[in-house]
């Protein structure tokens, strides 16, 4: 360094000016270094038309009906499905587009697996249909919620999981109670066989006398999950029953639509199963406004638990001012269930799944009204219904909006009920009036035409 | 007397003038000449009388020219001779060489053989033999040492089993008894073979020390050729080893020996090819297909020698004169040693030759002029360098190594300091994986087989070729005893002391440029030591990146080789192009970016060069080396390049091997040497920059710490370059990783730190304050610390993505069952409906190193990709019937499996549900029988030619780039 000093300035040839001019290159050339990963874009699905569809029916719990209806909201040709009750009886049974076909022929009281192929695939419908307890079949679901069941003499639960497949399938059952999830035995890691239903009776299985939340998650093969709500007041009222609608994932905000008149009960059962509390509101849904009715605080329901209330005394006198539904909505993911026994009828009714652009569902015939709530924006809805043999009995176009419910009179014979959207997702249900005085709530089910087929790709290891 | 003489006139007159000098005259001596050039036989007409000479044809053998002697004799003399004195035309007794060999043999009347000792001629002091003998590998073995000087340690009396024919005195009757020397060996090993076939007949051979004889061994030494010898002496040598011990070895071990000395010439064939002495390998070749070509005349002989023993054969007696077994083991080891010795003292420092050469020009420029005084002080420099080196070379030589180390800091120094960096690679020790590296395959079988099918049984099937990295890889885990797992061990934990040896000698290489002084010891230690740490701290090694390890320990022999490219010799020169050739391949084979970036620097320099020394670079020994090394890269790794450009993989040729993502680095990172995200706290590099920058001031420095800069700057550039593009992979594309840069710009910073630190040093010592003197402490404070805290900081461990046995994603029992044979194959699918699936085929041991790099480049499958696009849309048994004849056997949706996915392949009629540890992850297995053909590897002919371009290219470099083991025997010539 001695020689800086001295000859700085006659020193400054070529190789001081490289001095300075290299090292600033390799700086300049090692910030163009790029290093950046090209992003792995994920590969959208694929929408094909649907080439199969497979949905279980429970076994029939009342004794009105042994028979499952069938119908397709797609299905321009009539065609075939196959019926399969789970016994040596699989037949295919000849169906006619437009109209509803009952299994008459192959009527039975145990669960049933209905087979819809290629045309017959897209828009497929099946249901039990009884005027006070009706179901629609659901495809098998990889999870189900069902808030509210009960394992106790005055409310009791039936669990039904049905396999479609060859092959075996396996579940977890996880049952909640308010303390907190329930280690039952044999919940866990529970077999169904290929082709065959198992029922479950939780009064059996697990004794309480609190209300419970069920999470059915299958782990390997395919399983359709229902729930039979039973309510017996000894002495007080004759039996009742009703089908619970699987909730098919929880929600932080969803709607309880179809809201029987009259005095009875109302519990609104509510499951978390997250790991953290979740605060819960309600909102009342009326076809003028949603609002939050007076006198109902904000509920907590703890992590892993469930917390049944009842909501009586803030909800009768909403449902009398012509109430439609109500929308839940929380910190955290929840399923939620309300129990209304209203007369002799219990009416359990769940969390809607949500319809996109149409809907449709079968209902049993006797008065009837569609429910819809939950638009996100002004909407047009196209109310088409039909009766069993296809006759087509209304057609009609209602406006909706956000904040508010709509409730839309059906013909008598109805049992075909179409929703047809525009600009606006809705959550919707049939609300069947029971010639006994019982009720029934059916939610609409988006009507799948075509299925996600994956991108497949090839990666490395 | 019967000498023997051909061509000798250099020795004659000598040899003559000894013979009259004996002071005991033999009775009668005759001379035999076969054939000489030149003025022999009038030499010994002269000396001996016309009557007394006789001559005969150029292609008498030894043998033959004895019998001519000896009839000569008797008819010179009838009377019965009772000994006879062998000697050559290049042998000279000393004067009491033939009294004492008589005195001897009266004292031992059993003797029938009698030698004097040998010694060198001219030098006449060095023992050439004393008594000789073979071993059982066929070499000729006289018990002394290399070079061995005489003062008297071998001078018994002693029985041999044969004695150089060269002065040797043998009993008339005994040479007529044994049927003279076997014609069969006209020149060499004659003797051995004698004496062999004496001591089974009973007689006696000893070894007179008191007798001495000069000897030439002009044949032997090749400065005499003969038309019996031809130019390869060494042919002629083995050729006599060979048949001498096929013919006097036992008969039932002539089975075991004839298998010996095959393997035993193919290993010394290796030995030589590996001292660049391929005219010798060649010749170890000849002598074994000579000998074993005639198998009926070796019987004969055999039969021969059987007939003459007759009963009294006493084959035990020959036994016991032989070398003892272990010598050819011992001589096996000396070789390696020597081998090892002459390559590490290559690192004779260029710098010092070139001085030393520039001196000798000085010299010779000025011989008579008043420079001379100026060159002879210059000339002394090297002495001064070695009294003033360091003060551990001052001990005296004969302490012993460990007081000589622990005396020395910097031994203990460097010592702790691979103990501790040793210490830091545990997790390395044993079976390891994860990161960039793939688990090790289970032998280095597999790497071979990999490296040498031309398409692949790996997922689908692939025709891209393996990776160059598995050749270096395979070698190593061939020589650690097959295990390919040893093998990636090794790599991990010796690359850093390796690289800590390379990056030692290089710096030191130029530091001696830098001041003939050298650098402080411990300055190289410090310099070597923190770029020896270059993959710790760097993260290349936590992150398993197998490529840049190797690299780091490849890259400092590389450039000490290149260095060589200065040398003032030509040969060097040229050797260097061969050594930094294969180096470079190496290199590249570890990251392709290092040769993009030796081409520009090479050419860049060469056009500097062209510039500033245009009759520098004219010389074609100085400009073609460095092109030569460049060009015989792409020959060393045409199995790799040549297919993947025909296939239509140019993107390949950027990869670095390892797994996806590439290790990237750019920016700031590069510069201080850190791989993105990973390494040791980076203010732990930032010494290293600023003593490259601080280098640059100096001006005794700054033309290296230039040169090192623009290293850099070069590097950098070509990583951008590298950078730049995205590469096609399979299922996607991938950005080629620069973090092969890494270990060339901190490398070149660091010696440009040590470069600039010297300069410092330099000054400071000069300087006349002792407080300026003092301030040299502080870059050595700096120096030393920036290594210690990187190698403290590796050590604590914790900072890698290493394990013993990565987790498997497919159930145990599948992989057993993979392991079966290619058509069990296991689809592996991951992701979900809305994200898209991505799936990969496992085979065999699964995805080990090695398998990534090829099946990265392989192209998409597309019928594969629809048959499960099928499969998860609507599953037929159509579908299942195809997935079992693509191979495959189960299909794994490892957890979380999207149930939407799980619950269609359930549905399918074909696929059984399969069990798996973790719950949460679905199987089934194909029940369909899988076609033994389904995926097959496959050897292909152009696969194979290029594999022996490659392995012929790799010989001829290796041997080429090898030390000359053999200057000394060719500067005896």
């Amino acid at each position: 360094m001695s020689e800086q000093p001295r000859g700085l300035r006659s020193r400054i040839g070529p190789a001081v000016v490289l001095s300075v001019v290299v090292p600033l290159a390799a700086l300049g050339a090692s910030l163009l270094v790029r290093t950046e990963q090209p992003a792995v874009h994920s590969a959208d699905p694929e929408a094909t038309a649907l080439s199969r569809v497979t949905l279980g029916c429970p076994s029939s719990r009342t004794n009105a009906t042994a028979e499952v209806e069938i119908a397709s909201s797609l299905a321009e040709e009539d065609g075939e499905v196959g019926v399969d009750p789970l016994t040596d009886d699989q037949q295919d049974l000849p169906v006619r587009a437009g109209a509803i076909t009952s299994t008459a022929a192959a009527a039975t009281d145990g669960a049933v697996v209905i087979v819809g192929d290629d045309t017959w695939a897209p828009g497929l419908l099946a249901a039990r249909l009884s005027p006070s307890a009706a179901t629609s079949c659901t495809e098998p679901q990889p999870d189900a919620w069902f808030a509210g069941v009960g394992a106790r003499p005055g409310h009791r639960s039936v669990v039904e999981l049905v396999n479609p497949d060859p092959g075996p399938a396996v579940v977890d059952l996880t049952l909640f109670a308010p303390t907190g999830p329930i280690d039952a035995e044999g919940f866990r890691g529970l077999r169904v066989p290929g082709r065959s239903t198992i029922a479950l009776d939780l009064s059996e299985q697990v004794p309480r006398r609190t209300e419970l939340g069920l999470h059915v998650e299958v782990s390997r093969g395919r399983l359709a999950a229902s729930v039979w709500d039973a309510a017996d007041r000894l002495g007080t009222a004759p039996a009742s029953g009703d089908w619970l609608a699987p909730q098919a994932e929880s929600l932080t905000s969803g709607i309880l639509l179809g809201l029987p008149r009259g005095d009875g009960t109302r519990r609104l059962a509510l499951v978390n199963g997250g790991d953290d509390e979740t605060r819960v509101s309600l909102r009342v849904v009326s076809p003028e406004s949603t609002f939050a009715p007076e006198g109902l605080d904000e509920i907590r329901v703890p992590p892993q638990s469930i917390r049944s209330i009842s909501i009586d005394a803030v909800l009768a006198p909403q449902v009398r001012a012509g109430a439609l539904g109500i929308l839940v909505e929380s910190t955290g993911p929840v399923a939620a269930a309300l129990q209304t026994f209203v007369g002799s009828d219990l009416a359990p009714i769940s969390v809607g799944p949500v319809i996109e652009a149409r809907g449709a569902v079968l209902a049993p015939p006797g008065p009837k009204e569609l429910l819809v709530a939950g638009a996100e924006r002004p909407g047009v809805a196209v109310v088409v219904s039909r009766s069993a043999d296809g006759t087509e009995l209304s057609d009609e176009r209602v406006e909706i909006g956000p904040d508010r419910g709509v409730r839309v009179k059906l013909p008598d014979r109805a049992m075909y009920v179409s929703l047809e959207l525009e600009r606006t997702p809705v959550v919707a249900s049939v609300f069947v009036h029971g010639t006994d005085g019982g009720s029934a709530v059916l939610p609409l089910h988006e009507v799948r035409a075509t299925g996600l087929v994956p991108a497949v790709r090839p990666a490395l290891p | 007397m019967v000498l023997v003489s051909h061509s000798g006139a250099d020795w004659l007159p000598t040899v003559l003038d000894g013979i009259a000098a004996q002071t005991r005259w033999a009775d009668r001596i005759v001379a035999v000449d076969t054939g000489s050039r030149d003025i022999s036989p009038e030499l010994l007409t002269r000396a001996l009388g016309a009557d007394h000479v006789t001559t005969s044809g150029r292609q008498t053998s030894y043998g033959e020219a004895v019998d001519l002697g000896l009839a000569l004799l008797d008819e010179v003399d009838p009377s019965r001779t009772e000994w006879v004195w062998l000697l050559h035309d290049d042998s000279t007794p000393s004067p009491t060489a033939l009294e004492e060999l008589l005195a001897a043999a009266a004292g031992d009347p059993t003797a029938s053989v009698l030698g004097p000792k040998l010694r060198e001629w001219p030098s006449l002091r060095r023992l050439l033999e004393v008594g000789v003998t073979i071993s059982g590998t066929g070499r000729r073995e006289t018990g002394l040492e290399r070079s061995e000087y005489d003062q008297g340690q071998h001078d018994a009396v002693r029985q041999v089993l044969a004695v150089n024919t060269a002065g040797m005195l043998v009993r008339r009757d005994v040479l007529d008894a044994l049927g003279g020397f076997d014609r069969q060996l006209p020149i060499f090993g004659n003797d051995v073979d004698f004496g062999w076939r004496a001591a089974e007949a009973g007689y006696r051979t000893l070894v007179v020390p008191q007798a001495v004889v000069f000897h030439a061994e002009a044949a032997h030494t090749g400065s005499r050729r003969t038309s019996l010898t031809g130019r390869h002496t060494h042919y002629q040598e083995r050729r006599a080893a060979l048949w001498t011990l096929l013919v006097n070895g036992r008969g039932r071990t002539l089975p075991w020996r004839v298998v010996r000395l095959a393997v035993g010439t193919i290993i010394r064939m290796v030995g030589f090819l590996l001292v660049r002495s391929v005219g010798e390998a060649l010749d170890e070749l000849a002598a074994l297909l000579s000998v074993y070509s005639r198998p009926r005349q070796l019987l004969a002989a055999r039969r021969a020698r059987r007939r003459a023993g007759g009963a009294s054969r006493d084959t035990e007696a020959a036994r016991a004169l032989l070398s003892p077994w272990w010598v050819p083991y011992r001589h096996g080891l000396d070789f390696v040693s020597d081998l090892a010795a002459a390559l590490s003292n290559q690192a004779a420092d260029v710098a010092e030759r070139r001085r030393a050469a520039a001196l000798e020009r000085e010299a010779a420029e000025a011989a008579a002029g008043p420079k001379r005084s100026a060159a002879r002080t210059h000339q002394q420099q090297p002495h001064e360098r070695r009294a003033g080196e360091d003060d551990d070379d001052l001990l005296e030589p004969d302490s012993g190594l460990l007081t000589r180390f622990l005396t020395s800091p910097v031994a203990v120094g460097v010592a702790v300091f691979v103990g501790v960096v040793l210490a830091g690679t545990r997790q390395a020790w044993g079976a390891v994986s994860g990161g960039g590296l793939a688990p090790a395959p289970g032998s280095a079988s597999d790497w071979w087989r990999l490296y040498v099918e031309s398409s692949h049984a790996l997922a689908l099937g692939t025709s891209v070729p393996a990776p160059p990295v598995l050749v270096p890889l395979a070698m190593l885990a061939s020589l650690l005893g097959g295990s390919a797992v040893a093998a990636v061990s090794v790599v991990m934990v010796l690359a850093m002391p390796v690289a800590l040896w390379g990056a030692w000698r290089l710096v030191r290489a130029v530091g001696s440029f830098l001041d003939p002084a050298g650098m402080p010891r411990w300055l190289v230690a410090a310099g070597a030591a923190t770029y020896a740490l270059v993959p710790a701290v760097s993260g290349a090694w936590g992150d398993g990146r197998l490529g840049q390890v190797l690299l780091v320990a490849v890259l400092p022999w590389l450039a000490h080789a290149a260095l060589a490219f200065a040398d003032p010799e030509a040969d060097r020169r040229w050797r260097a192009a061969w050594r930094t050739g294969l180096l470079l391949a190496l290199a590249t084979a570890c990251t392709p970016m290092v040769f993009p970036v030796l081409v520009v620097m090479v050419l860049g320099v060469l056009a500097l060069a062209a510039r500033l020394a245009p009759d520098l670079v004219a010389d074609r020994s100085v400009s073609l080396p460095p092109l030569v090394a460049l060009g015989v890269v792409p020959v060393l790794l045409v199995p790799w390049w040549l297919p993947l450009l025909v296939q239509g993989h140019p993107g390949g040729l950027l990869l670095e091997p390892g797994r996806f993502p590439a290790a990237s680095t750019g920016g700031l990172d590069l510069l201080l040497g850190r791989l993105e995200g990973l390494g040791a706290p980076v203010w732990l590099a930032v010494p290293i920059v600023l003593a490259a920058l601080l280098a640059l001031v100096p001006a005794r420095s700054r033309v290296t710490a230039l040169v090192c800069w623009t290293t850099a700057l070069v590097t950098t550039l070509v990583a951008a370059l590298v950078a730049a593009p995205t590469v096609d992979v399979l299922g996607g594309s991938a950005r080629p990783g620069a973090g092969g840069a890494v270990p060339v710009v901190t490398g070149a910073l660091v010696v440009a730190g040590c470069a600039g630190a010297l300069a410092v040093l330099q000054h400071l010592r000069a300087a006349d304050s002792a407080w300026q003197r003092r301030l040299a402490a502080v870059p050595a404070v700096v120096a030393l610390a920036v290594p210690t805290a990187g190698a403290v900081w590796f050590a604590a461990g914790g900072h890698d993505n290493l394990t013993a046995d990565e987790p498997a994603d497919v159930p145990t029992y599948m992989s057993q069952s993979s392991l079966l044979g290619p058509e069990h194959g296991i689809l592996v699918v991951r992701g979900d409906i809305e994200t898209g699936l991505r799936y990969a085929v496992r085979r065999g041991d699964g995805d080990t190193l090695g398998d990534d790099e090829v099946l990265a480049l392989t192209a998409e499958d597309r019928a594969f990709s629809n048959l499960l696009t099928d499969l998860v849309a609507r599953p037929t048994p159509e579908a299942v019937d195809e997935l079992a004849a693509s191979g495959i056997e189960y299909i794994v949706l490892p957890a979380p499996a999207d149930g939407r996915i799980s619950a269609r392949l359930d549905a399918s009629a074909g696929l059984a549900q399969a069990s798996a540890e973790d719950r949460s992850t679905r199987a089934w297995r194909v029940g369909v029988d899988l076609p033994g053909d389904a995926v097959g590897a496959s050897r292909s002919w152009s696969r194979i030619l290029l594999l022996i371009v490659q392995g012929l290219a790799v010989l001829v470099v290796a041997v080429l780039a090898g030390p000359s083991i053999r200057a000394e025997r060719r500067t005896r010539r």
